[in-house]
């Protein structure tokens, strides 16, 4: 069985019972969700979410359940990448960018082998209100889709996957916001050939595909590959309903989304992004949908920006792809973490074996130019684990000392969502050394002799109750 | 990020924000988040720049 989003929960039901929650009590799509999520986040919970019973965008009971926090937690994306739940921490990481390295061709099947044609919906018949999408938070003022978009470029054929917000305009017309990137390239290139330029919004496949997308490749690559890579077997693809060969689509996702970038702009957005922060309303392109199609009891699958959700997503890809190349510079780099608190993008923590005094800094320098939203990176010795921020912190708090340990770079290239600009897409970097020094005596950490450690147990002189 | 203006809708009086870029001082209609209403910068019950 090919994998899709219903193996990953069969998986995950397997390999972490307690990680799948389900409620058949009626919600609405119209910040009711994310209040729940929120309430989850309050008690640092993130199981999977499925809710069996939720309102379409007209108040009706939908036929699509919807399903959250896919991506809320580490050892989800363990279980997606085949790993024990228990591996979630640089194993994750690792296990990623092996398989970016392997990628795999696609492999097109019948439309009648293809789940996601079990329902089709073309011309008229198209109506965006059938679907429970989410309004997400109070500004955002309508439901956006926020899953993946993918695209030919119309020169070479090559296919981009990224994840776009996209506002509900009405029952066939969305709002595209796209930062200069490959969409938009793809985007601009249809634009001087004076075409639209096909997409769909793919939403519901296995956590792998929406990894995959976040993978940092070239544009020239074909991210089909790369997800199929990631997922380890052949993404299965399928013709799309109104543009054939020309867009090729997931055979397996929950919901397809087709439609065509036109070359007209409207108002879109304020979005809670994933910043934690609104993106401002945009003149932004819109979008003409052309079809939806569908499974038969199908899931709308929804990754919530500005929470874990979205932020894990978006944090694991990089890891391994930063340790990969501060290693060229620092041999003895020992792990690479984005933690939730710079939402998985704005820092970066990197462990070292550290043999002479300059490394933290040639670690920061190496690293910050993987990603423009990259912005901080706290270098600390290998007895602090860049996956504990408390130990992060204590390395802050007891090894740095801001004139020797701190350097800033001034104006280079930033994300275009960073609410602390002030000039767009421009920022200044961080580089925080928080290792020991080498040359010189430091003073060491305190302890309790390990043969006691190994003698003395809790549970020989209290009874904890699980507390 | 790119530069904010907040807008005062003039039908419902709730505030948003747009990004000066692409909405200060143009034609362009504005999207009231909250009630739909369609109006340009000019328009709006009060603007906050911040220049």
């Amino acid at each position: 069985m090919p994998k899709d989003l219903r193996s990953f929960i069969a998986d995950l039901k397997q390999k972490n019972p307690g990680d799948v929650v389900e409620t058949d009590r009626r919600i609405d799509p119209k910040f009711e969700i994310t209040a729940l999520q929120r309430h989850l986040e309050k008690e640092n919970k993130s199981p999977l979410l499925i809710f069996n019973k939720v309102n379409n965008l007209r108040g009706e009971l939908s036929p699509f359940k919807v399903l959250t926090n896919l991506f809320a937690s580490r050892d989800k994306c363990a279980v997606a990448l085949d790993l024990d739940a228990e591996q979630w921490r640089m194993e994750t990481s690792f296990e990623f960018a092996k398989r970016t390295g392997k990628q795999i061709d696609p492999v097109i099947v019948d439309k009648k082998e293809a789940p996601v044609k079990e329902v089709i919906k073309v011309g008229d018949e198209v109506d965006l209100y059938d679907l429970p999408v989410l309004t997400h938070h109070e500004m955002d003022g309508y439901p956006y889709l926020v899953d993946a978009v993918i695209a030919a470029d119309p020169e070479t054929g090559e296919y981009n996957s990224s994840h776009h917000r996209m506002l509900i305009r009405g029952k066939d017309e969305l709002g595209l916001w796209m930062s200069p990137r490959h969409l938009w390239n793809y985007y601009m290139k249809a634009k001087e050939k004076g075409e639209n330029l096909p997409i769909a919004h793919i939403i519901g496949h296995h956590p792998s595909f929406y990894l995959g997308s976040e993978a940092l490749v070239s544009e020239d690559t074909d991210e089909y590959r790369v997800i199929g890579g990631i997922l380890g077997e052949p993404l299965r693809l399928v013709p799309s309903e109104v543009y054939g060969e020309k867009l090729m689509v997931p055979a397996d996702a929950e919901i397809v989304i087709e439609g065509e970038i036109l070359d007209y702009r409207d108002a879109e957005g304020p979005f809670g992004e994933f910043t934690g922060y609104y993106g401002p309303q945009r003149w932004s392109p819109v979008v003409k949908v052309t079809a939806i199609t569908y499974r038969k009891n199908p899931y709308y699958m929804n990754i919530l920006v500005g929470h874990p959700d979205t932020s894990i997503l978006g944090g694991i890809p990089k890891e391994a792809g930063i340790y990969e190349e501060v290693k060229k510079s620092v041999p003895g780099v020992q792990g690479v973490h984005f933690p939730i608190s710079g939402c998985c993008r704005f820092h970066a923590y990197i462990s070292i074996d550290k043999k002479v005094d300059g490394e933290g800094k040639v670690a920061g320098v190496a690293a910050l130019p993987y990603h423009d939203e990259l912005k901080h990176v706290i270098v600390v010795d290998k007895d602090i684990d860049p996956f504990d921020e408390k130990m992060v912190l204590w390395a802050l708090a007891t090894r740095v000392q801001a004139t020797e340990d701190v350097e800033i770079l001034e104006k280079l290239r930033g994300g275009t969502l960073d609410p602390s600009a002030t000039i767009h897409a421009v920022g200044d970097k961080m580089i925080i050394d928080a290792t020991r020094p080498v040359s010189r005596p430091f003073a060491q950490r305190i302890n309790v002799p390990q043969e006691v450690m190994n003698r003395i147990k809790l549970e020989d002189y209290f009874d904890l109750g699980g507390k | 990020m790119a530069r904010i203006f907040w807008i005062v809708c003039p039908k419902c009086k709730m505030k948003f924000y747009a990004a000066t870029d692409d909405f200060r001082n143009m034609d362009r209609k504005l999207l009231c988040p909250f009630c739909d209403a369609r109006f340009v910068d000019k328009e709006a019950d009060e603007i906050i720049d911040g220049d």
